[in-house]
């Protein structure tokens, strides 16, 4: 496996700038690009006690981990682009932390197996995702330990007999929709109503008019893939959660890919840009695809960033 | 104000009630009536029928009238046509939006108006469609609409309302390469475009690979455009495109 993907699992912030602190500096002295992406109290208590923070990227996890579903795209243009300029790379990633949703929390879980496969072939690099155990439930941890081959606590760094390479404990149906959710089923002339029912979720939800503008072109185009790939039909189903709209679109296809949607697509490239888009603007999505068919949920949060 | 305006008819009452009052206006706008085709009823008075007029020579035929009444003191040319008459009906709907908006761009040189009436059982609905989308407004049932309009504005500009998608796209496509003088540079404005998708991201992409004279100048775009073109590498691979607005 060409990344070495480790579990560090931590009790106390000084633990893990204990932990965090060594395996920095040790990249920075091999002459690695070393991206940190945490939240910002770990950023601060690792700067503050690090020699030369300025040799190291730091990343606000609560950003750049927003929707999870960004992150694998964010590791492969580091590396992408570290290993063009004929540098190591070392990372360490953090995307779960208390407070999470239950979706969010989930999307995490499967950027964490999914890691596995994204960079099962090419360079080899370290990427440590370190795991509060004393905020973070059992369950959580547990699947940490089934997603990471290689585990490590108390500096000890050992091989994972846990894990579990694979995605299907975390690729089960999505919770089913409300009730009273709107229902459209769509074919390509139907895709001006399926907006129409974004655009009034998007007003009743009280959406920026720039977010709302950016879910109706994801959905827009997730839609537009089902029409192309998933049988030339589909269904949307769009309903408010609190503060957050939800728009999901449901069709027969199948991409057998896990890793659709997670890659930026070449500048010239005509297909495979409208998921990565979708992932891009909103605040989480939630993509399924199962020999049966494909679920897509987008979810856009009244409160956004900026 | 409109000087090219479309209309979709059947009966003679939707064709009195829709077409006529903007006919009759130009009467008391000091502006020349001419009629192609039956229009209104014989008893009518007050315009002059052309029988001249071919599909392939509507521009020049249309700036002689202008020219003429000009000469002859009127205030300008208003035209009735009842597209059916001018031999329109064999069209395809790529020939049909080339047609309209050549004659939309000589309509807006030359200064004339024109009232363009279909008869919807002459014409088959996605024709209808096709023609109306070459006019920035219509009147009358036109049941597949496609959902945007193009007409032409000042100098090279072009103007497009409503929304561009994979369902309509491939007539967008036919509408640019109608519009478009390869050597010199295309103006869209889309200040009131409300939608607009890769796929119409894209034929915009290829409309300038397609020309390689061509600049492509995007006036106010709605807001995801920019951020679509920058992001998916639209403004590496296509400098030939500028973005206003």
């Amino acid at each position: 496996m060409s990344v070495q993907h480790e579990a560090y699992l931590y009790r106390d912030l000084a633990e893990f700038v204990a932990a965090a602190q060594p395996f920095v500096e040790q990249g920075v002295a091999a002459d690695e690009t070393v991206l940190v992406a945490v939240r910002a109290p770990q950023i601060d208590a690792l700067r503050s006690v690090l020699a030369c923070p300025d040799d190291v990227v730091f990343a606000d996890m609560v950003e750049l981990g927003r929707n999870p579903t960004r992150i694998i795209a964010t590791w492969r243009e580091f590396i992408r682009h570290n290993v063009e300029a004929g540098r190591g790379v070392r990372g360490i990633g953090e995307p779960i932390w208390p407070g999470r949703g239950a979706a969010e929390l989930l999307e995490c879980q499967r950027n964490e197996a999914l890691l596995n496969v994204a960079f099962a072939d090419g360079p080899t690099w370290r990427l440590m995702c370190p795991y509060n155990v004393t905020t973070l439930p059992p369950a959580v941890i547990e699947e940490a330990l089934a997603s990471h081959p290689i585990i490590a606590m108390d500096g000890v760094r050992t091989p994972n007999d846990r894990y579990q390479p694979g995605l299907d404990r975390l690729d089960g149906p999505l919770p089913v929709p409300p009730p009273g959710a709107v229902e459209v089923a769509f074919t390509v002339a139907g895709l001006p109503a399926l907006r129409d029912v974004v655009v009034t979720m998007a007003s009743r939800a009280n959406l920026r008019p720039d977010r709302a503008a950016e879910l109706l072109l994801a959905v827009h185009e997730v839609a537009v893939n089902s029409i192309q790939h998933g049988g030339g039909e589909g269904l949307l189903r769009a309903w408010l959660d609190q503060d957050t709209v939800v728009c999901e679109v449901t069709d027969r296809g199948w991409a057998p890919d896990p890793l659709t949607g997670r890659e930026r697509p070449p500048a010239a490239a005509r297909h495979g840009r409208g998921l990565w888009l979708a992932n891009e603007w909103c605040d989480l999505v939630q993509w399924r695809s199962w020999t049966t068919g494909t679920c897509v949920r987008l979810h856009m949060a009244r409160r956004g960033p900026g | 104000m409109d000087r090219h305006i479309g209309f979709v008819v059947d009966s003679q009452s939707e064709f009195d009630e829709l077409v006529l009052p903007l006919f009759d206006e130009g009467l008391r706008s000091g502006e020349k009536l001419i009629v192609f085709g039956s229009g209104p009823g014989s008893d009518a008075g007050g315009f002059s029928r052309n029988e001249q007029w071919q599909v392939n020579g509507m521009a020049a035929e249309l700036r002689r009238e202008v020219a003429a009444a000009r000469h002859e003191g009127y205030r300008g040319v208003r035209v009735l046509a009842e597209m059916h008459e001018l031999g329109m009906t064999p069209l395809s709907t790529q020939e049909l939006i080339a047609f309209e908006l050549a004659l939309d761009r000589t309509v807006k040189t030359c200064g004339a108006t024109m009232l363009c009436s279909y008869r919807r059982h002459m014409f088959a609905p996605t024709a209808v469609a096709a023609a109306m989308s070459a006019h920035a407004h219509s009147y009358g049932a036109n049941y597949d609409d496609l959902g945007f309009r193009m007409w032409s504005g000042d100098g090279n500009r072009w103007n497009v309302r409503g929304a561009i998608e994979l369902g309509n796209v491939a007539s967008f496509r036919t509408a640019l390469h109608s519009a478009v003088d390869e050597n010199t540079t295309l103006r869209l404005c889309f200040a009131d475009l409300r939608f607009l998708d890769l796929a119409g991201l894209q034929t915009l992409a290829d409309l300038v690979e397609s020309f390689p004279k061509l600049s492509l100048r995007v006036e106010s775009p709605p807001h995801s455009f920019r951020r679509c073109w920058q992001m998916l590498g639209y403004d590496e691979t296509c400098p030939r495109v500028e973005i206003t607005g």
